[in-house]
Order: C-alpha cells, then structure tokens, then sequence
C-alpha cells in the first residue's frame, strides 16, 4: 500500500531562478523507511517541509494514504495532515512534561484511554518511569525519544524526521539510530528522514534518495546505490570511484591507456564508466588484459592498503587491495578491471568529482 | 591567623570603588529610611484617623480596581496584537512591529486630558454627534473610573506588547509548528503553547503596567478618581499632613511590595530554556478573506486611538494655540526642562558606571546585592519617593537655617528643600534603574577577561575602566542616558511636589495649563515631550532588529 506519493513537486523560493525542489517523484510503501539524503542545500529538508504543509508547492502532487494533501491551487494544513514530526532541535514543548508533551496530539475520539495509550507509546521507547520529568531534565538521547513517542502516539500513517541525529554526539549517535529504527518498525509506522550523513542512511533507512541541486539524483536500496549508481555523484557519496571515459563496443570499453576486455554490456560509443577501487586487482606479473601501472602513492589502512597508481595517458586509479604484500611509491604492478564490476554512468557530469 | 585573614579580606575589598558604592546606595535609599522611620513613629494624629474612617476605602479600592482593570486590557490589547504580528501576514505588518510601541510615548496623563478633550461638551466627538441630530442629551461621559482605565491602558498596552512580541519571536519556530503538525488549530496553538512559555515574559511587562498606574497622579486627578497617590498629595498639600502621606506611602508600598513577590514567584523555578534553537523564521499563517480583516483590525485599534487620536488632536490644538504659547516664557520652561533632565541622566549614568564597576571589581555577593538595592527606585511611586525625599530634607533646613541664625545672626533660606537640588536627586533615585539596566547588559556582554587582559597588562582599575569598558559600552552608557533624559521629561507627580515655588517643566506646565481647562494651551508643550518621548522607542526598535538579525540565519 503507497503512504506517501510526491508526483511533479516544484518549489522555488522568491524570485530564485533556481529550484529548491525541482521535479521531485517519491513514493513509500507502507511500513518503510525512507532516508532523504543530500548536502545543505539540496532541497532535501524543503522537501520535507513540503510534505509537512510548512512550505507551499508552486506545482506537483502530494498524496497521503491516498488522499491528496497537495495539488495545483490547494494545499492541506499542517494541522489537518495527520502527520507525525519529529524535529531537529525536538521541539518539546518546555513547559509540560513527558507524558504531557505524548498527550498533546492526542484525541479522545481516536483513543478513549487516552492515558492507556501514553502509557504504551512510553514504554515503546523505554521512558516509562520519566513520565512527570520536564524535557530539560533529560538527556539529548532521552528527549529524542520523548519527540519520537510525541510523534507516533496519535499513530499517523506517516513520520516525518528532520536531521533527527545531528545533534547527538558520535558515541550516542549509533546507538540511537539502532533504537530509532526499531522503534519506528515496531510501531509498523512508515517514516520519510531527511539526514547530510550517509552513515544515518545506510543504518537505519530501507531505501535512500539522494538530492542534489533541488533534483532527486536516485532512490534505491544502499545496495543499488552503491553498486549500480546513476551518476557520478550518486556513485561518490560511498566514498571512492574510478571513472573515465571510454568507447564501448561489442563488450569492450576502450580507454585511452588500454582495453577492458570481457564486459557484459550492449553499449556503443562514448561512455562513462566507473569502477570500485577494490575491483581492481592488483597484480606483481603481468598477464592477459592488465594495464602496466606504477605506483605513486600507498597508504596503510590495516584492513586495506589504498593504492594509488599511473596506468599512462594521464589516467590514475585508486585501488583498494587486500594483498599481503606492501606496496611502496615508484613499484610497478599489473592492474585488472573486473570488468563484471564495471558500471556505465549517466554522462550527467558533475565535474571535480572524479577521484 | 584567622584575624589576620579577616584583615587580609576586608583590605581586598578596602578600595576606593567600594566606598563609592557603599556611599552611593546609602544615600539613594534615603526615601527609604525615611518612610521605614516614619512609619513606626508613634503619632497621635488626627487627621490621618479622619482620612481612614472617610476615602482610605476609596483609595485602596480605585487602586486596586484601576489595576485590574488596566492590566486586563493591555492584556488583552498587547498579547493579541503581538501575536498577531508576530504570527501572521496582515497588511502593513512590519510598520505594525514597531509602530504598536508608540503610544509609550504620551505619558498617562497627557493621554488622559487629550481624550477628556476630544469628548468634551465642546469637542470633535459631542459636536459629531450634534451635527448628526442628536439632542445635547446624548452625552458620553469619560471623566470617571472606567474612562481613566481605558485611557491608560490605551497608551500602557506596549508594555505588555513588547514583551510578548519578543518571547513569541524567540520561541523556536519548531514548536509552534510541533503544535501544529500534532494536529492543533492556530487558537489551540496559541493558547496551549505559545501564551504559557511566554506567560513569565509577559507577566513581567504586565508589573510595569502596573507600577505606572500605581505612580500615576496627573490622569486619576484629572478624571476626578480617588487613589492612594492623589491621597498622597491631598495630605500633602491640603492638609499639610506629613504623617498621612506617609502612612499612606506605607500601604502603597506594601501593596507593590506583594505584587513584586507574585511576579517572583509566577516566574518559578522551571525555566524554560529549549536548549539549541534552530532560528529559522515561523512559517507566518497566512490570512484571508475576513480573518485577514479582523487581524489588521485588532493591530490597527490600539494604535488609532492609542496614538494616531490623541497625536492628530494635540496637533490641531497646538496649531491653533501656539502663538499664544511661545514666548520667552516657554522658551525658559524648555530650558529648565531640558537642562534638569540632561543633568540628572548625567548622573544616573554616572553613577550607574560607578555602581557596576564597583561590583565587577570586588566580586562578591554582598556588594551586588547592594547594586540590586539602588536599583529598587523604580518600582517607588513617585510621589512616595518625593514624600520620602522632602520630610528629611526640610528638616535638614530647619536644622541649618536655625544653627546659622545663632552663630551668624543671619537669616538664609531653604537650601535643599524646595530646590532644584532636592528635585535631581529625587530624579536620580527614581531612574537610576532605567540607566543601571543596559549598563549592567553591556558589562555582561564585555566579560571579566577584558578586565584581567587590562591588569595583566598593568593597567589599574581606574585606567582599566576609563581606557577598556568605557569605550566597549558606549553605546549603552548613551542609550540608558536618553532613557533617563526622556523619563525625566515625562515625569509629573514628583516634580510636582519637589519643584521649586514658581519652577515649572514642560510637564508641569501642560498639566498645569490643561487643570485650569486650557486643554487646547496645553497641546505645545504635550507635543514636544510626545516627540522626544519617540526618540526610545526608535532606539529600542533598532535593538529589537539586530536581535532579529542573529536570530535568523540557519535554513
């Protein structure tokens, strides 16, 4: 069943010529989690508040369990969305406590043991006995939860989170992203996160949409993400890629420096293709469709050695190995492509972002 | 050993800066003394058994009801035009913003006999109302208690206004809209969220609503309504009953004194603190259609009536009147204005320095305890301070002149009584605070690094303060001066009772002309002080936007 489906969504600011939300399409299943990941300024936090009802669309499409909260010249209110939202900064209400904050959203007619179901959502996220505290008399990590269990008690279709980790220190941070995703899929609630931290994604989203420039770059599982990329900059948000361009003909990509034989692809013509640094192979002979190559530059990382290394006609390669062997600057070795690793990117350039 | 610790402690604090502070509050508490003395004296006094049996009732009544009434009104008027501002798109909103502050400006009894004025038998109103067929029957009388409260509250609200406008400004954007997305209207919004996280701020804006009814003299006198301070000057100057006013100053006091303690206490202990706040600006309601009307309305009415009214008629009686008005004679009253007020914010900022720097140099609890006790001025009536300033200070002349008459055989007159001595000091001690508050601010912002950074260096305290804060605060040592200087402009009751014989201010004059129903004569001098009265509210609305800026720069 489809809770949210964002069709055509436009928003700019003012007079900006620039989008803040340029075409975005997005839809969630229930039960999932979705996390909206992109640098500052990429419209992903617009995009939330769209779906909030704080900003207005200037054209598109929201829908919520199917009924339209957004089309053209009508935009539902924030309060009448039935939307569950927790915030950056959490925004409990200061002057009420715990249990008084999970109340607020609550109605006798959705529940008639409104105290019941307080009761429920505390035990949820393990504050039972807080419930008389005042926010200020918790714990960052304790106040996230009281804005999580505000948000899922009146049980909304629905949960929105705003950069709900950027404020917890690094050690406190991996374990609430564990809880929040558990407490979220306990609850069986269908939640939309908006996160700049790839690592917030990778643990605790289904699935992630990566934003740039106001435009939804691709949404996938982080394994699609991270092996099939649309484009380069996809491609960097998990760290490093080779890409180059090539000429693609009947499964070989010709390269400046040298052919990759062996690739199953139906392409022709130029391409931009890209490849993991650790499917590339390291080798000390040369052999049958390796590049020659010297290295410039090995860094030790204990689980890995991060090669850098010439393979000639100005193109240089990051390769990760897992050899025993150390290699040092001025080595020559043999590199193979593993050509079945081999992916074709959208020529959507971003340039600078070659690595 | 422990003596010569005790030694060693009392030399640190053994410095020039602490007697000054020490001399300074001991001397701006006298009203203090005096009324703590007095109070306790025992009288056989008849008079004063005369006005219990008669008006006490009276008074204490007026008073209380005068403050209640007020206080709801500018509730009413300052929470909703606030929020209304602060939370909606109506027309003209950022005009509004500081706009609303104006009516600040004309002190209650200006506004009050301007209003008489304009319903008088002979103004705009009855002519209005005449002209349109009605009989001389129809007569709208607001020269009584509930008139006078609905004039004062009408140019008091911006009290209430400010504040509440700059809490619900500096609530987070987040919760208004965790409210909102937790399925609350705007109204359930407002009063379950935004009003009780404000309610401290307010309710501090609300006792200086309170402290400026309880002070005032010219508007009750004029619309004929009893209070403790019209009893004050009745005993005073009617009956010549020292005793009376200051049992009455007594009451008064004590009745300030538990209102200062509510307001203690409503603050409580939890506060409120929302941790990081992220400064996005609110997501305003946008307003349509009659809404968007009724908003504009409840922004607009307090500002029509609470300035533009009052303003438009002042000016066409001063248009009519001002040849008659400007002469030498005025020109001296301006004089004397301007001068005594420059002179007494002088002094206040003066002494505020003293007083402030004193505490930053000897850090301790006893000493910023004292600063707190200069600061107490304030919330003293005027015409309690006066009271309290005059009954020493006569009896401090008779003392001088009868000494000099037996060593001299010469006869000399009052030398601080009746005075313009008597009446800076009285100024001093009643707007002190008004200058120690940004002062105070600006130090805090500096910090005590600079401070160590400067004797580090060699400096002394004295150099440290001449070369290193004054410089750093200067533009609150001018601000708190042009607060003094206009408050001291706008001040009537105790200058009423401390002004030498024949010694009249702009103030006096106007209230003096306005008494004897030369309301129209009265409009010049009004008007100036209305103008110079605005010159703050500029100031504190460029305050209130640099705040604004800081406050909004994370998307």
């Amino acid at each position: 069943m489809e809770v949210l489906s964002i069709k055509n969504l436009h928003k700019r600011f003012g007079k900006k010529l620039q989008y803040a939300v340029n075409n975005a399409n997005l839809s969630l299943q229930k039960g999932e989690l979705l996390a909206l990941v992109g640098e500052s300024g990429s419209g992903k936090t617009t995009l939330l508040r769209l779906v909030a009802g704080f900003e207005e669309a200037d054209a598109g499409q929201i829908s919520i369990n199917g009924d339209k909260v957004v089309d053209d010249n009508f935009s539902m209110k924030p309060e009448k969305r039935k939307i569950g939202m927790v915030f950056q900064d959490y925004a409990l209400f200061p002057h009420l406590t715990v249990a008084d904050n999970i109340k607020f959203g609550l109605s006798k007619g959705q529940f008639p043991d409104v105290q019941g179901r307080i009761r429920e959502v505390m035990d949820m996220v393990g504050l039972s006995s807080y419930a008389n505290r005042f926010p200020h008399h918790l714990s960052g990590g304790q106040q996230q939860r009281v804005a999580l269990a505000r948000a899922l008690a009146p049980n909304p279709p629905l949960i929105l989170l705003d950069e709900p980790f950027s404020n917890l220190d690094a050690v406190l941070k991996d374990q609430v992203r564990e809880e929040v995703r558990n407490i979220i899929k306990k609850a069986g609630a269908t939640a939309l996160f908006v996160t700049h931290d790839m690592r917030d994604a990778l643990s605790s989203a289904d699935r992630i949409a990566i934003l740039k420039d106001g435009k939804i770059q691709q949404v996938g599982t982080p394994r699609e993400l991270y092996e099939t990329p649309k484009n380069l900059y996809v491609a960097s948000f998990f760290g490093k890629i080779n890409a180059m361009n090539a000429t693609a003909e009947n499964g070989t990509y010709k390269l400046k420096a040298g052919e990759i034989n062996g690739a199953k692809t139906d392409k022709k013509g130029q391409v931009l293709i890209a490849i993991r640094p650790e499917n590339i192979e390291i080798l000390t002979e040369p052999q049958e469709n390796v590049f020659p190559a010297k290295v410039e530059l090995a860094q030790y990382f204990g689980d890995h050695q991060q090669v850098h290394a010439d393979i000639g006609s100005e193109t240089h390669v990051v390769i990760h190995a897992h050899e025993k062997i150390l290699f040092d600057k001025g080595d020559h070795i043999y590199l193979r492509f593993n050509p079945n690793k081999i992916h074709v990117l959208d020529t959507c350039w971003y340039p600078g972002l070659v690595s | 050993m422990g003596k010569l610790k005790s030694i060693i402690k009392f030399k640190k604090y053994a410095n020039g800066w602490s007697f000054a502070l020490i001399a300074l509050v001991l001397i701006i508490g006298l009203p203090i003394y005096t009324l703590f003395f007095k109070l306790f004296e025992e009288t056989t006094d008849s008079v004063w058994g005369h006005l219990v049996n008669t008006v006490l009732t009276d008074y204490i009544l007026n008073s209380i009801g005068l403050v209640v009434v007020v206080s709801i009104l500018t509730l009413l008027m300052g929470v909703s035009s606030a929020w209304i501002v602060s939370t909606s798109n109506i027309p003209f909103r950022r005009h509004f913003e500081w706009m609303l502050i104006l009516p600040l400006a004309i002190p209650t009894y200006i506004a009050a006999y301007t209003y008489a004025g304009i319903f008088d038998y002979t103004g705009p109103i009855q002519i209005f109302l005449r002209d349109i067929g009605f009989s001389d029957l129809v007569y709208i009388d607001i020269m009584n208690f509930w008139g006078v409260a609905v004039v004062m509250s009408l140019v008091l609200f911006p009290y209430v206004y400010v504040v509440a406008r700059s809490s619900f400004m500096s609530q987070s954007a987040t919760l208004l809209e965790a409210s909102r997305i937790l399925g609350s209207s705007s109204w359930r919004t407002f009063f379950r969220i935004a009003l009780p996280i404000s309610r401290p701020a307010i309710i501090g804006g609300l006792s200086l609503v309170m402290m400026e009814v309880l002070n005032d003299y010219g508007a009750v006198k004029y619309y004929g309504v009893s209070t403790f301070t019209t009893g004050i000057f009745r005993a005073w100057f009617s009956f010549g009953d020292p005793n009376s006013a200051i049992n009455l100053s007594g009451i008064l006091m004590a009745f300030i004194f538990m209102m200062i303690m509510v307001e203690r206490l409503q603050r409580g202990k939890v506060k409120f603190d929302e941790g990081a706040r992220i400064g996005r600006q609110l997501k305003r309601y946008q307003l349509k259609g009659w809404k968007k009307f009724f908003a504009w309305i409840v922004c607009f009415i307090p500002l029509f009536l609470g300035f533009i009214t009052p303003v438009f008629q002042l000016i066409l009686w001063s248009v009519q009147t001002i040849k008659k008005i400007i002469d030498f004679d005025f020109l001296i009253l301006m004089a004397n204005s301007f001068g005594l007020a420059l002179l007494a914010a002088f002094l206040c900022v003066g002494f505020s320095v003293v007083i402030l720097f004193a505490v930053k140099v000897n850090r301790n609890r006893f000493f910023s305890l004292l600063a707190k006790f200069a600061a107490l001025g304030y919330s003293i009536p005027g015409a309690v301070i006066a009271i309290g300033i005059m009954i020493p200070l006569l009896g401090l002349d008779k003392i001088l002149i009868a000494t000099w008459a037996e060593s001299f055989n010469m006869k000399i007159g009052l030398i601080f009584s009746g005075t313009i001595f008597a009446l800076t000091f009285a100024y001093v001690v009643r707007f002190l605070t008004v200058s120690l508050n940004p002062i105070e601010a600006a130090f805090k912002k500096t910090g005590d690094s600079i401070d160590e950074a400067s004797y580090s260096l060699g400096a002394g305290s004295f150099k440290t303060l001449i070369k290193v804060n004054l410089p750093l605060i200067r533009s609150a040592l001018i601000s708190g001066g042009i607060l003094v200087f206009v408050d001291i402009l706008k001040e009537l009751p105790l200058t009423l009772i401390l002004r030498p014989f024949n010694f009249h201010t702009l103030a006096t004059k106007a209230y003096e002309l306005a008494s004897d129903e030369l309301i129209a004569e009265s409009a010049t001098p009004s008007l100036i002080i209305i103008v110079i009265g605005t010159i703050p509210i500029i100031i504190l609305n460029r305050l209130m936007k640099t705040t604004k800026a800081d406050g909004s720069t994370i998307n």
